[in-house]
């Protein structure tokens, strides 16, 4: 039984024979049936800075303590915290009885600090767990915060392209994801900074509102972490007959990914893991140019996809474009492939409208809502649109779009119904 | 090329949403069913109902635009794209004062051959009534969309349900940034079909000059309507 299936579809099956003409390539990578579950190699960060006092750390605490719980003695976990400098409470073991009571205790032990030096706690969670990375197991952090990060006297740190820097390349490199959770309102704690940092780490973002949903988000979270049967997975195009333009990932969730670097017609993607019973979708925009001399079909690139654990065990499937300039044959689309194009521009819309906000264009934010709200009504995203409507109710009146609203409505967009 | 309607910007062919600004694209490639008297738009390629002086998609006048396509195609639909397409054609000119009892309607004469053009009795300016006639947006968010004129008289303006604002014709959609809750009334009076701007700071224009405020001002077809930004066009039903 192969580890990974592959599925692709053109949105448009035909090209035209003269010009260039774009077309999408949906790409689906299924993990096989019956897989085993990976272990864990999970890391833990919680932020201890003066701001969690109270409540906030302890139902971060008590949040964490679950999830050792539920760690089994092939999985392996390690806490550390961050404040002004970063420490380990628990170093990573595996999760026998004995170990998991102690380290429920570390935790519980941890008391508020002083700043939010995130970096440093980047530095040491990396560090804690990086012995123990496997192809066999699945490599996780978990990063929890309720404010921006700063330096060790409580500045706030501006230069936030090193920390998307650090988890970008622990992730290309090391295999190593991450995810980030916001606690509290998204004002304090720059949900576009936790977003995208996640998305560097191939993770998630989740925000909990306040700290009595923490524990369910962490399980969340947690949840989907234990079901990866694939870790450190790899696409591969290669013998591409075009110019690529556009990579994002649509299913289960949306990320946009840096433009392929493509070299000798071939590029690879390192797209994370894959989670039991979760397909993930991908599309791909290619630029092709007419045909050299007359031809009905042709390839447009082959696509490759494996697992580091299993590097020989490659799925691998050819896609071909037909050329035509009948009409009826060009007008033909695949449903499929174009609703998640229109997902695709609903989440490009999204960021347009974050960097409207951020520029405070009212014009432009009045603009994007216009066109994104079309869109998420086409969708069939009631929630999504309830919140686009109190965004333009709120600019009617002469006021300003919130943080935590914009916040709402990028995790809305985020989200992608799931594939038939 | 496909040129967005809404920035402007080109993008390449089979582009379905505008990289610039995600706007959804007319579809260059697509067949369509074809209808006798089908009139291609010589910009963007969409395909018009015989009637339509405007394109439906990008908004570029069918006044000049080559014979309606039949069910064999005498050229592939992507010789209008050879060459970029850098600015849509001029809009429809406004037509010439009319008499009291036309018999020819103004238009007819700048239409395709092959075009059905609208009878003429029922059309003529002086002889406009309720359910003749519509405004068809030029400029805006959703470039071709309709309003027929249906009643004597109309609201124009932006729906706001907390002040209990519902506008007959609800520009909401097309440019909610610009346009008053209340911003004019067309109606009906005697054949003529008069707008008049109640008033807000941003202003009705017909034909691109701003109307003076609760100053009745008659509107002829093929006369362009602003209201704030969005623009639309006096036509035919």
């Amino acid at each position: 039984m192969p580890d990974l299936a592959l599925r692709t579809a053109l949105d448009k099956e035909f090209r035209p024979t003269r010009g260039e003409f774009l077309q999408t390539l949906f790409i689906e990578l299924s993990p096989g049936r019956g897989m085993r579950t990976l272990p864990l190699n999970l890391g833990i960060l919680l932020d201890n800075s003066g701001s969690m006092e109270g409540d906030k750390l302890e139902r971060a605490k008590r949040a964490c303590s679950l999830i050792l719980d539920q760690l089994s003695p092939e999985d392996r976990a390690a806490v550390a915290v961050f404040s002004s400098g970063s420490r380990v409470v628990v170093p990573s073991a595996p999760f026998g009885e004995g170990a998991s009571f102690k380290a429920r205790q570390n935790v519980m032990d941890v008391r508020v600090e002083g700043a939010t030096e995130l970096l440093a706690g980047l530095n040491t969670i990396y560090k804690e767990i990086e012995p123990f990375k496997s192809p066999g197991n699945t490599t996780f952090v978990i990063v929890l915060s309720d404010g921006q990060p700063t330096d060790a006297q409580g500045f706030i740190d501006r230069d936030l392209d090193k920390f998307l820097e650090r988890s970008k390349s622990e992730f290309e490199r090391g295999g190593v994801s991450l995810s980030t959770i916001g606690l509290g309102s998204a004002a304090d704690y720059d949900a576009t900074f936790l977003r995208d940092l996640a998305d560097k780490g191939s993770g998630k973002f989740l925000m909990a509102a306040t700290p009595e949903d923490l524990a369910a988000t962490f399980q969340d979270e947690f949840g989907r972490i234990a079901s990866t049967v694939l870790s450190d997975v790899t696409i591969e195009v290669s013998r591409l007959n075009g110019r690529a333009r556009r990579f994002w990932r649509v299913v289960p969730d949306k990320k946009i990914f840096d433009a392929p670097q493509v070299t000798n017609n071939s590029f690879r993607v390192p797209v994370g893991s894959v989670q039991n019973d979760q397909p993930q979708a991908y599309l791909l925009d290619v630029v092709t140019s007419a045909p050299e001399g007359a031809k009905s079909r042709d390839l447009l690139c082959q696509i490759a996809a494996w697992s580091s654990a299993n590097p020989n065990q490659r799925a691998e499937i050819n896609v071909l474009t037909g050329y035509s300039d009948n009409e009826v044959e060009l007008a033909q689309r695949n449903g499929e492939v174009v609703r998640l194009l229109e997902e695709a521009n609903d989440f490009k819309l999204q960021v347009d409208l974050e960097a409207a906000v951020k520029s405070g264009d009212r014009r432009k934010m009045t603009q994007v809502l216009e066109r994104k709200k079309k869109m998420t009504q086409r969708l069939g995203k009631t929630s999504a649109t309830k919140v686009l409507e109190e965004m333009e109710d709120t600019l009617d009146r002469g006021g300003q779009i919130s943080a935590d609203t914009l916040a709402v409505s990028s995790a809305e967009t985020k989200k992608t119904k799931r594939l038939a | 090329m496909i040129i967005c309607p809404a920035c402007g910007h080109q993008n390449i062919d089979g582009t379905q949403f505008c990289e610039m600004c995600g706007e959804e694209l007319p579809d260059a490639t697509a067949a369509a069913t074809l209808g006798a008297g089908d009139v291609k738009c010589p910009n963007c390629g969409h395909l018009n109902p015989s009637d339509n002086l405007a394109c439906e998609a990008c908004g570029s006048s069918l006044q000049l635009s080559p014979s309606p396509l039949a069910s064999g195609l005498e050229k592939t639909p992507f010789d209008d794209f050879a060459t970029s397409v850098q600015t849509p054609p001029p809009p429809v000119a406004s037509p010439t004062p009319v008499a009291p009892v036309v018999t020819a309607d103004p238009f007819a004469t700048s239409v395709a051959p092959d075009v059905t053009a609208p009878t003429a009795t029922s059309q003529t300016p002086g002889d406009l009534k309720p359910g003749l006639v519509k405004l068809v947006v030029e400029q805006g968010q959703t470039v071709g969309a309709q309003f027929v004129l249906g009643d004597e008289q109309l609201e124009v303006g932006r729906e706001d349900e907390d002040e209990d604002i519902y506008p007959d014709i609800d520009l909401s959609d097309q440019d909610a940034g610009y346009v008053h809750r209340r911003h004019a009334t067309l109606n009906f009076d005697n054949g003529h079909l008069l707008v008049t701007h109640l008033g807000g700071a941003n202003k009705t224009r017909v034909n691109n000059k701003p109307i003076p405020d609760n100053s009745p001002t008659e509107v002829k077809l093929g006369d362009k309507v602003s209201f704030g930004k969005v623009v639309l066009r006096l036509l035919p039903v």
